[in-house]
């Protein structure tokens, strides 16, 4: 008996094994998976059960000086439809007509969409409004896909469309203020990951962790909507009544260089913006800074302010006009080819001859001539903070290709080039006591960090405030010497100066076509508004004098009136009453 | 034993319930700020001057003026300018530094 209780059966050495083999292999495999690959596993689970959602910060609003919003942003949103699951043509017909009418689309449109392609996601809405989305989510239908989505608002319509420019579907400004400003208008989004259930949806109580977003800052402008609206009605109105190819006007302050209004045509409509189709670039440019022109006539106010700074003539200085001067094998007239005999400085601005400023050109001589452009701001940006703003374009004496009638040339504003914008900026040094100030277009910046406001930058002291001085009133001399002159505003006294430009062309210049500008500001003696007017290539008359000067005419008493400018001409009646 | 079972079943039912409840409450916050949004696009809307210019012309059957008389008078002008305050610009310092435009909008309607 003792024998057959000590031996032990092979089947159960067997089974032991088997089952030792067993706990083995299953001990082997969970150190397999949960130590040795531990993290990878780890991961997998982590990207299952945890999402990663990137929040969208508030773009900042544009606002004018005033605080009235130029651009805002609405909440939207992006829908999609998943192919795969409108695959049911009837369950398909039936959930596109719910949706249709919220999308402003047809039903045979959608279905269209659809079937277009055998699968993905089809784009049912870009940038619908909050409400519409919601209803369109709150229907459950299936396959829908809603992304928390923004799209801007113009509450002026298209006021300033180029100057404003526009956003990209990735909401990244791509053009204007939009763009130049993306920093300080984009915010910085937001990172948010959160444990989700089977369907998507975020885990009460579950692991949360993130980063809000922070909004963008709204910019305040120096631009005056009322301003803006004036100067873009009228310059849409010249523009039409010349035939023009287009035109720009810009309104500064000449004390600060605050840019009060900046309007450029052609240009396009802000609320009639589409980028799928075919698009001319050229529309979205802010030509006020992006193109050059050659000054003409205008440049003579800076020309002389280089004479009378460095002393070499005043207002009563004569010199002779012969009509017509000869430079270097080339002869120079004046630009109605008239002979005038003995002219005073002032003279030779009110009647704009070329043979004067070729006269003062002669005296300033060459170096100072190109040293006195470059004090004015020629040749180089203005550094207002508008994208894509030129240098312009001035062949000085000690450069190749200069040749000594270059000198002659550009004394008048031809064969130089520059923008509207430093056009305007140099001609208000005259206005504001030979200082030259660095426009810009940003008042400040409001955002979470704080408030950033912008202060006027002098460049520089660019002739002496008594040269300043002297110009001013030659340039008063100009409007109000010369009777009937279109930029005579009632009850002020203005200072300007007129240009005619022919139009410069590959080899050449375009002798049938011209570029009409003024510039002028008021009051003369204090000036408080600036403006400068340019039409380009109007079809019925070519002078500055007869195309832009009315349009400060036109605008500038509104302009003053709108600004509170009392004015500075006027004669007292019987009643107490004050008329111009 | 069984009641503590039932107690703690209780217990994370009740609270998944106000997770979603949270998460809804959630959802209103942000339809409520989308509104708010669009309130302020409107506001912006009714004080453009577009239609400023329409409710002058056809409403109040305005005209643009055609001549500028100038008063010269000795009494001060007044202090405040009279338009709408909400659209001053602030000039305070620290204290209104993180109050956005819209904020400002809508701190100086009467009814806010």
């Amino acid at each position: 008996m003792s024998g057959r209780a000590s031996r032990v059966s092979w089947r159960l050495i067997v089974l032991a094994l088997l089952f030792a083999g067993g706990a083995v292999g299953l001990v082997g495999r969970l150190v397999y998976l949960q130590i040795l690959h531990h993290d990878y596993y780890a991961q997998e689970a982590e990207q299952e059960h945890l999402s990663r959602q990137t929040v969208r910060p508030t773009r900042g609003a544009i606002l004018d000086r005033n605080g009235y919003p130029l651009a805002t942003t609405l909440d939207a949103y992006d829908l999609y439809i998943e192919r795969q699951a409108w695959q049911n043509k009837p369950s398909a017909r039936r959930w596109a007509e719910a949706v249709a009418p919220l999308v402003d689309q047809s039903v045979d449109d959608i279905l269209a969409g659809i079937a277009d392609e055998p699968s993905g996601d089809y784009t049912l809405a870009l940038g619908l409004d909050y409400e519409r989305g919601r209803s369109i989510i709150d229907a459950g239908l299936p396959g829908l896909k809603a992304v928390p989505s923004a799209r801007r608002f113009y509450p002026e319509g298209d006021l300033a469309s180029n100057l404003l420019g526009f956003i990209g579907r990735d909401h990244v400004g791509l053009a204007g203020l939009e763009a130049d400003l993306q920093e300080e208008l984009a915010g910085t989004p937001g990172d948010l990951y959160f444990e989700r259930d089977s369907l998507g949806d975020p885990i009460p109580f579950g692991d949360w962790r993130g980063k809000p977003p922070v909004p963008g800052g709204d910019v305040r402008l120096t631009i005056d909507r009322y301003v803006q609206r004036l100067v873009e009605e009228e310059l849409d109105r010249q523009i039409e009544k010349h035939a023009a190819s287009g035109g720009t006007i810009i309104v500064m302050d000449p004390r600060s260089g605050a840019i009060l209004a900046m309007a450029s045509r052609p240009s396009f409509r802000l609320s009639r913006l589409d980028l799928s189709g075919d698009v001319d670039p050229n529309l979205f440019r802010n030509r006020a800074v992006t193109d050059v022109y050659e000054p003409g006539s205008v440049m003579k106010v800076i020309t002389m302010s280089g004479a009378v700074d460095l002393g070499l003539v005043n207002a009563n200085t004569t010199y002779y006009d012969a009509g017509y001067v000869t430079v270097g094998g080339y002869t120079i007239t004046n630009w109605d080819f008239s002979t005038n005999g003995t002219q005073t400085a002032t003279e030779l601005l009110q009647k704009s001859l070329n043979t004067g400023a070729i006269w003062l050109a002669d005296l300033i001589g060459p170096d100072n001539f190109y040293a006195n452009l470059r004090r004015f701001g020629f040749d180089e940006p203005s550094n207002s903070g508008l994208g894509g703003e030129a240098a312009g374009l001035v062949r000085s004496s000690d450069e190749e290709g200069w040749y000594p009638v270059d000198l002659a040339t550009n004394s008048f504003g031809q064969g130089i080039a520059a923008t509207p914008l430093q056009v305007i900026t140099a001609v208000a040094a005259v206005a504001n006591g030979g200082k030259l100030m660095q426009p810009y277009i940003v008042e400040e910046v409001v955002g979470p960090q704080g408030r950033r406001a912008y202060e006027p930058v002098v460049v520089r002291q660019a002739i002496s405030e008594a040269s300043a001085r002297a110009v001013a009133q030659m340039m008063n001399e100009v409007v109000e010497g010369v009777p009937y002159h279109l930029a005579r505003v009632p009850g002020y006294h203005v200072a300007g100066k007129t240009g005619t430009t022919i139009v410069s062309i590959p080899g050449g210049y375009d002798l049938n076509s011209t570029i009409a500008s003024f510039v002028g500001f008021a009051p003369a003696a204090h000036p408080q508004m600036i403006m400068l007017v340019k039409i380009d290539q109007p079809q019925d008359d070519p002078l500055g004098g007869r195309v832009a000067a009315p349009v400060f005419g036109t605008l500038a008493p509104k302009i003053l009136a709108y600004l509170n400018v009392k004015p500075d001409a006027l004669e007292l009646v019987q009643g107490g009453t004050l008329e111009p | 034993m069984a009641l503590l079972g039932l107690l703690q079943v209780i217990q994370t039912s009740d609270a998944t319930s106000t997770g979603y409840a949270i998460r809804g409450l959630e959802q209103q916050r942000l339809d409520w700020s989308a509104k708010v949004h669009r309130l302020e696009a409107e506001v912006a809307t009714l004080a453009s001057l577009e239609r400023v210019e329409r409710e002058a012309k056809d409403r109040l059957g305005l005209v643009p003026a055609e001549k500028v008389i100038y008063l010269e008078s000795a009494v001060a002008p007044p202090r405040q300018q009279l338009v709408p305050r909400r659209f001053y610009v602030s000039d305070s310092g620290a204290g209104e530094t993180d109050t956005s435009w819209w904020q400002a909008l809508l701190k100086l309607l009467p009814f806010y």
